[in-house]
């Protein structure tokens, strides 16, 4: 692992050098293995879904029937997809007409959520709470076109919050984790964490 | 509570108000980046997003691949999102793209597994990561591709992700070893993320939801779906704040007894006080 690891930066270092060809195609090479790495680790994914959910079927589980459903969809839509490829009509309306509306409802759904929870939970009850509240009202009245209509200064207020304190913390936010990540990495390579290797 | 969040949505879209929509910073540099493109210019257009969320980032990439269409630019698209290849499909069709042709002015170059390792194996061996189209068709039988090796090679990189990967894993594995200019269009919560990379330049233009979608049919002087939207979304917003001043009217003129501030201070009031 450390060697690859120390391709991979090292190809990131030394831009076009042509005399360290060998180190650009390696990487790249890697890179790949990567991707069919993925597709092999989603292709897992489906099969480890499909026997957790045959076996629920075969049990009677309390919720075998939606076990059956998902099992059922799911190899209709990859009976179709490898069948008759991905643009043929049966996979077009499966995915016009079932997948995308269903999707999309579960994301709107939100918006339901939201609305009771300003209702509900949304109670100031110390100075945290109220700028809390305070900044997302302005954020929110910002960055609609309703916002500017009340009055200019709640697209100005939500551009500063955005583009002040949020970015400001969120860059904090950035480094510390990338600082975090460098030194696992280094640890990972000197051998001192073996925990990837399920070793302690 | 739901029927009038119903109400404010419904209203609007069946009868539309007309709220000004005011033109932000970020939409206008995104689209200033992308008119400056010179006509046969290639552009990577990065569907990086699902049917899920499709209803905020969709209008977002109809509105500059209509642009795109116009400046006669050429458009290489990818994802890596698992169904981005048929949302593809169906944002080319509606932006009026397939009355060109195929494989000469744009293409669908489908789905690569693999999340930010697979933008970087993208950024370094285009055709080798991309080998077949969609429609499984050698990337090599097409015109567009000729002379596309690396990122460096194409004009532009356009990304509608919602997650991951998404502009920052572009901006890691692309901009920052090969300097293509970057443009990107994220769902309203997502702006805050993003903001870091777009204050350092590193991403020349962001689009923020439905809202920065609007903007960008407005840019165009094409009213579309997203325009008519916002009406509904503006009612939306304001029946949350109303709703939140509401909740907290009471709290303003009571004072808050010693017991409440201490379960609101230990945060043991399972998330009722923020």
């Amino acid at each position: 692992m450390t060697v690859i690891a120390l391709v991979m930066i090292l190809d990131f270092f030394i831009g076009d050098s042509t005399a360290l060809d060998w180190i650009n195609d390696t990487a790249v090479i890697t890179r790949s293995w990567g991707i069919v790495i993925s597709a092999f680790a989603m292709g897992l994914g489906a099969i480890n879904l499909l026997r957790r959910h045959s076996r629920s079927i075969v049990r009677r589980d309390d919720n075998a029937f939606y076990s059956f459903l998902l099992v059922a969809s799911m190899l209709v839509m990859i009976v179709l997809g490898v069948a008759s490829g991905t643009e043929s009509p049966g996979y077009d309306f499966m995915f016009s007409n079932i997948l995308s509306p269903a999707s999309s409802t579960m994301y709107a759904s939100i918006a339901f959520y939201i609305v009771t929870a300003a209702y509900r939970s949304f109670s100031a009850r110390n100075l945290e709470g109220w700028l809390l509240l305070i900044t997302a009202v302005i954020v929110m009245l910002g960055k609609a076109p309703i916002g500017s209509v009340i009055s200019d200064f709640f697209p100005v207020a939500s551009n500063w919050i955005e583009s002040v304190p949020n970015t400001a913390g969120m860059r904090a936010i950035m480094m510390g984790a990338a600082l975090g990540v460098i030194s696992s990495a280094v640890k990972m390579f000197l051998g001192l964490d073996k925990s990837y290797l399920g070793q302690r | 509570m739901y029927v009038l969040l119903l109400a404010v949505l419904i209203g609007p879209l069946l009868k539309p108000i007309g709220i000004p929509i005011k033109i932000s910073e970020g939409t206008q540099s995104a689209y200033d980046v992308i008119d400056s493109l010179e006509p046969g210019s290639k552009v990577v257009f990065g569907f990086d997003y699902s049917p899920g969320n499709a209803a905020e980032m969709e209008p977002q990439a109809i509105a500059i691949l209509k642009h795109l269409l116009s400046k006669d630019v050429k458009v290489i698209g990818i994802s890596f999102q698992a169904q981005g290849p048929m949302l593809a499909v169906k944002a080319f069709e509606a932006a009026g793209w397939t009355e060109k042709e195929y494989g000469t002015d744009y293409v669908n170059l489908g789905y690569r597994a693999g999340g930010q390792g697979a933008v970087a194996a993208f950024a370094s061996d285009v055709p080798g990561t991309f080998n077949t189209d969609y429609q499984g068709k050698s990337v090599s039988s097409f015109p567009i591709m000729q002379g596309v090796k690396t990122a460096a090679d194409v004009d532009m990189i356009i990304t509608i992700a919602p997650g991951t990967p998404g502009p920052e894993d572009y901006v890691r594995q692309v901009y920052s070893t090969y300097k293509t200019p970057l443009v990107c269009g994220v769902p309203a919560v997502a702006i805050t993320q993003v903001a870091p990379y777009v204050q350092a330049q590193q991403i020349k233009g962001i689009l923020g939801g439905l809202p920065g979608a609007a903007e960008y049919e407005l840019l165009m002087n094409q009213p579309g779906k997203a325009v008519a939207a916002m009406d509904a979304q503006s009612l939306a917003h304001l029946l949350i704040v109303a709703l939140i001043i509401l909740r907290n009217a009471a709290n303003i003129f009571s004072k808050p007894s010693p017991k409440s501030q201490t379960t609101a201070s230990a945060g043991s009031s399972a998330g009722r006080d923020v």
